[in-house]
């Protein structure tokens, strides 16, 4: 169970205030999925604000006037990332994930949070 | 701050022009799709939002790809609007819950088209965990979702009425503690299919769902006129905590599903929300962090379970036409003093800028 409850918390990253109001680099996906280098990205940074359309003010203005062969191979990135926001606040579903429910161990481990659960405080 | 709030891009459409109609300054967007056609449901929400607001001006660019918009007042009042088919309902209905307690008069307003898909946020989690979540900013009674009609994509032909009270101004919101489940409540519906697809739907969502004893789903099957123009079904989940803290989860089924499997996926997404803890859904983050900030010159203080990069964005877009920042603290309880409570979670804590809705008279 243990196992289980630490493998999902691990996830978390520290300094978010950092990453959202900071200078935004990443954008949100990125930010949600950990996708962030911790030295400064200074050559990729243009490059990563277009790919997951930080529409923030300041993003990728200038840009634009790139040669021709630059703007189609910028389009196939923005049409992808287009697939994925799609202005919905629904958590995109992950099958995989789902399927571990089926593990009884990982079902387990959020038995405490029901009233049905252990009534036991540990550590007091 | 500036009056004139600028973006790029069609992303995040929605939530600007509600924010900039709240906070009454001037929003440009560019680039939008510059390189495809403009589909219609924009277009669609635009004229909506001139229907709920009055000396808005909104002009489009020549080419569809820019668009700048002066926000009105937000009038309410009974109207009708045809969602069509590109979008559900609550694509149009969720900004709508957010602007209605500013509004000059109630909002009362019905709304045709697909009420349940894969994409939006279904009329029925709107009308379980959304509009609940107005009530802990003091609202009062008489917020009601009627869901007078079901309709299943592709044709939709459903059909819900809101009606939303009008308030002057916010109370801030301290909510920390998560509680733990007492109940589980839903609702199967099928429109069009076979009347068993309801119960079916339901017998696979109970069997994942087995940790507390009071569970009660409903399973309704829609005929005649109620049931929309296509087939399909779909289902609600809703688990309460005994501090009122609601996770939510649902999943609509399409041709060639079987009812057992849309029922036990959406019982596992319930158990995946479950999981992430804190005191607001996925779902209900964005509205609660927007009334955190309109709120009182007073420290609100709320405990979600993780960010989604949805909410992440909307953070940015509360700062870029409110100036406000939220305080995030992560809190990892080791010790589990709060019985049951996620491991880890992040406390959200903002002074609200003490919006007041003037188009409300003080009696």
């Amino acid at each position: 169970i243990a196992k289980a409850e630490s493998a999902f918390h691990s996830r978390r990253r520290p300094n978010l205030m950092r990453l959202i109001y900071g200078d935004r680099k990443y954008s949100p996906e990125q930010i949600y999925q950990g996708d962030i280098d911790d030295a400064p990205a200074s050559a990729g940074e243009d490059e990563e604000s277009d790919e997951g359309f930080g529409t923030g003010p300041g993003t990728g203005a200038e840009d634009d006037s790139d040669e021709e062969d630059f703007l189609t191979l910028k389009k196939e990135e923005t049409d992808q990332s287009v697939e994925k926001t799609i202005d919905s606040c629904k958590v995109t579903i992950e099958f995989l994930d789902l399927e571990n429910w089926a593990n009884h161990d990982v079902k387990e481990s959020i038995r405490d949070r029901f009233i049905t659960g252990s009534l036991d405080v540990p550590g007091s | 701050m500036s009056k004139i709030v600028k973006f790029e891009g069609h992303n995040y459409f929605r939530q600007r022009l509600v924010l900039a109609t709240l906070a009454g300054k001037i929003l440009k967007i560019d680039k939008i799709r510059p390189n495809d056609a403009n589909p219609d449901f924009e277009a669609n929400f635009l004229r909506l939002l001139e229907k709920v607001t009055n000396g808005a001006t909104i002009d489009i660019s020549y080419t569809g790809t820019s668009i700048v918009y002066k926000p009105g007042v937000i009038i309410g009042g009974k109207v009708y609007h045809d969602c069509g088919t590109a979008r559900a309902i609550g694509y149009f209905l969720e900004p709508l819950v957010a602007l209605a307690p500013f509004a000059k008069s109630p909002m009362n307003i019905t709304l045709n088209g697909i009420t349940n898909d894969n994409v939006d946020l279904s009329v029925d989690t709107i009308r379980t965990v959304l509009l609940p979540q107005l009530k802990k900013f003091g609202l009062e009674e008489g917020i009601e979702l009627e869901i007078t009609s079901r309709g299943a994509p592709p044709n939709g032909g459903g059909r819900v009425t809101f009606r939303c009270p009008i308030v002057r101004s916010l109370k801030p919101i301290q909510f920390t503690d998560e509680g733990r489940i007492k109940r589980v409540r839903g609702v199967a519906y099928c429109t069009r299919v076979a009347p068993q697809f309801s119960n079916r739907m339901v017998d696979a969502a109970r069997g994942v769902l087995d940790y507390v004893n009071d569970i009660n789903i409903a399973a309704v099957h829609y005929q005649g006129d109620k049931s929309g123009l296509s087939p399909g079904f779909a289902v609600s989940l809703l688990a309460k905590t005994t501090t009122s803290v609601y996770y939510s989860a649902e999943l609509a089924g399409g041709a060639g599903q079987a009812p057992e499997d849309i029922g036990l996926q959406a019982a596992r997404m319930l158990l995946s929300e479950i999981r992430k803890g804190g005191c607001v859904d996925s779902i209900a983050q964005t509205l609660t962090l927007l009334y955190m900030v309109l709120g009182p010159n007073d420290v609100s203080k709320v405990r979600v379970g993780e960010l989604t990069p949805f909410t992440i964005q909307y953070l940015r877009d509360l700062q870029d036409f409110f100036g406000s920042q939220f305080k995030i603290t992560q809190e990892v309880d080791n010790d589990k003093t709060v019985l049951g409570a996620a491991p880890s979670s992040l406390i959200m804590t903002c002074v609200g800028i003490g919006y007041i809705n003037t188009n409300k008279k003080t009696t």
